[in-house]
């Protein structure tokens, strides 16, 4: 038996939302569930560790998405010199998926516009995504959410900023250019 | 039913102020206004501000909203709405989650049955132990040849001039030019092979210490005659006794790092001392280090230690357990990856966010080179990351750094010079 009762009840409470932020970082449902259980498990054996975390939850993601970057970093057979997390981390991908629950809407409407919002997300990039989940799904605060993606504060506030854009130099998506460049020619 | 309802355009949670009634109310008037609250929810533009606020989007829909002001109440009828688009739905079944859980207590328990073995080792008699120990090393040599060129921005590397492998009993010293490897045997006969299989026999003087010398630059093996085995870092000082007649065994790392894995004797405990603390050991594994512009540190892989500083402050450690010695006689334990601490055993280094500085220590050590730098060189903070094989090839090793840490070199003469990427 799991010694902490507190354990498990934590478990259980945050499990679906761990869940669902491995599956959005691109990691299929075996790996997600062995990186939860891993997590876990430090937590199990190390009964210290629970009355120094402040912030159970934020914990739990913090560790899961290590220790995530850390078996993709295994597994995609980096030669013998291994690679920084920011290069790991760099090549995982966010994915959202949008459901609309509206009754009252019609089946095609609600279609339309399920379509819509996922051409939008299309548009933004893997760390917009990522910021956009965390924000209003996690609720987290922008704190955190800097100390979650190795970002400045300022970059989470301003969706747009470059440094959510990428966090090494990488290719712009067209409209992005175009959305700059219109930012850029407007007068300051 | 109609009602105006009003809202703060930048605040995007406007959405969690509304009442669901708004929705039902408006249900008899839906199948008319279908078409108007369901072209924002269509409408990019709109689902991008939901989702993705910006100034100009922001902008956008508060000219918007001032040019068409009876818009308002469809606008809030579709914000209304999309609080029902979700972004994250992925759940797990009821069983998948006992299955878990299941999983989860079966790893605990499994953990809990190795732990309670390890107990019964420590109370079963002394059996193989393993550690490490770096002392203080003190090279005097080494400081006169430190070169005072000193470049902004650019760390300096210099091979310095190798030493000799030194072994002196009795008065007597062998020089060595390559790592060796001593065994001793129980008449105290030390039997010295090199990596290209040369051999030479040396007789031990049984009344006094003996001492290895390991230059920067080297690394040897050691057996003692009780058959416990030592290995030594670059840069160490080994004294010990050709056998253990008294009651105890004992070495003495006068500098450097070491690790040892000794050998069982219930009548004869072992102990390791320094110049700063001594070490007992039970039966366990660990790994100490103590060199002179590192801090001073014993790592416990497995088993049980007993410490004292010369202060009289002991403390015991526990395996993955690491222990700091600081100035003024105390020890400051921490938990570690020990992994870390005893690859360069196995012929590489191990780095989690350490800085250049440290790298360079470690590297410089291992190969008898010296590193020079202004102390507010940006460059020596860059952090590394990852695992450097301690190749014959320096080259290897300074690439391997050099893509850890971003950084570029380049090879002159014998200088390495180590300098920023370009952007």
């Amino acid at each position: 038996m799991i010694r902490s009762p507190y354990v498990k009840t934590i478990y259980i409470k945050h499990i679906d939302q761990l869940y669902a932020y491995a599956l959005h970082l691109g990691f299929d449902e075996h790996i997600a569930m062995d990186a939860i259980h891993d997590v876990f498990y430090k937590l199990c054996i190390n009964s210290a560790l629970l009355e120094e975390i402040t912030n159970v939850k934020f914990y739990l993601f913090r560790s899961l998405k290590n220790r995530l970057i850390d078996i993709q970093r295994k597994n995609k057979e980096y030669t013998e010199i291994l690679s920084s997390n920011e290069d790991v981390y760099e090549n995982i991908s966010f994915r959202l998926n949008v459901t609309i629950e509206d009754e009252l809407i019609q089946e095609e409407d609600r279609e339309e516009i399920l379509r819509k919002v996922e051409n939008v997300l299309s548009r933004l990039t893997d760390r917009q995504r990522e910021v956009i989940y965390l924000r209003y799904i996690q609720e987290y605060s922008y704190e955190e959410i800097a100390e979650l993606m190795e970002i400045s504060v300022e970059s989470c506030r301003n969706l747009t900023s470059k440094a959510v854009n990428k966090l090494k130099e990488t290719a712009f998506f067209v409209p992005q250019i175009l959305f700059i460049i219109a930012n850029l020619i407007k007068p300051s | 039913m109609i009602f105006f309802i009003s809202f703060r355009l930048y605040n995007t949670n406007v959405l969690l102020n509304l009442k669901d009634p708004l929705i039902y109310n408006t249900k008899k008037s839906m199948k008319t206004d279908s078409s108007s609250f369901l072209r924002f929810l269509k409408d990019e533009k709109f689902i991008e501000w939901k989702l993705f606020p910006s100034d100009e989007v922001n902008t956008y829909w508060e000219d918007f909203l001032q040019k068409h002001p009876d818009e308002r109440e469809n606008m809030a009828l579709a914000e209304a709405h999309f609080r029902n688009v979700r972004l994250s739905s992925y759940n797990l079944s009821r069983e998948k989650k006992e299955e878990a859980i299941k999983r989860l207590e079966q790893s605990v328990h499994t953990f809990e049955n190795k732990k309670k073995a390890y107990r019964f080792l420590y109370v079963a008699a002394a059996c193989i132990s393993v550690f490490i120990i770096s002392v203080l090393y003190v090279y005097t040599v080494r400081d006169q040849v430190k070169d005072n060129v000193i470049f902004s921005d650019y760390i300096v590397g210099n091979e310095l001039q190798s030493e000799d492998i030194q072994l002196i009993t009795n008065n007597q010293t062998a020089y060595f030019q390559e790592n060796i490897n001593i065994d001793i045997s129980n008449a105290g006969v030390a039997r010295v092979k090199t990596d290209n299989e040369d051999r030479k026999d040396i007789s031990m003087d049984k009344k006094t210490l003996n001492t290895l010398i390991v230059p920067y630059g080297k690394r040897s093996t050691l057996t003692l005659s009780d058959g416990s085995k030592v290995w030594l870092n670059s840069g160490s000082v080994l004294e010990f006794p050709a056998q253990f007649a008294g009651d105890n065994r004992e070495v003495s790392l006068a500098s450097g790092e070491m690790y040892i894995e000794v050998a069982p004797d219930r009548k004869k405990s072992f102990y390791v001392r320094t110049s700063d603390f001594k070490i007992r050991v039970y039966g366990t594994k660990f790994n100490v280090s103590t060199y002179a512009n590192s801090p001073k540190s014993i790592v416990l892989v497995e088993g049980s230690v007993g410490l004292q500083s010369i202060n009289g402050d002991e403390v015991n450690l526990t395996p993955n357990e690491q222990a700091v010695y600081s100035q003024d006689g105390t020890f400051n334990t921490q938990k570690v990856d020990v992994a870390h601490f005893i690859s360069w055993k196995n012929g590489y280094l191990m780095f989690e966010d350490t800085p250049m500085s440290e790298v360079l220590k470690q590297v410089e050590r291992y190969y008898n080179l010296s590193f020079n730098y202004d102390k507010d060189v940006t460059l020596k903070d860059l952090t590394c990351n990852g695992k450097i094989i301690l190749s014959e090839n320096l080259d290897n090793v300074m690439t391997t750094i050099t893509l850890l840490t971003s950084t570029q070199y380049k090879k002159e003469n014998n200088r390495i010079y180590i300098t920023n990427e370009p952007d």
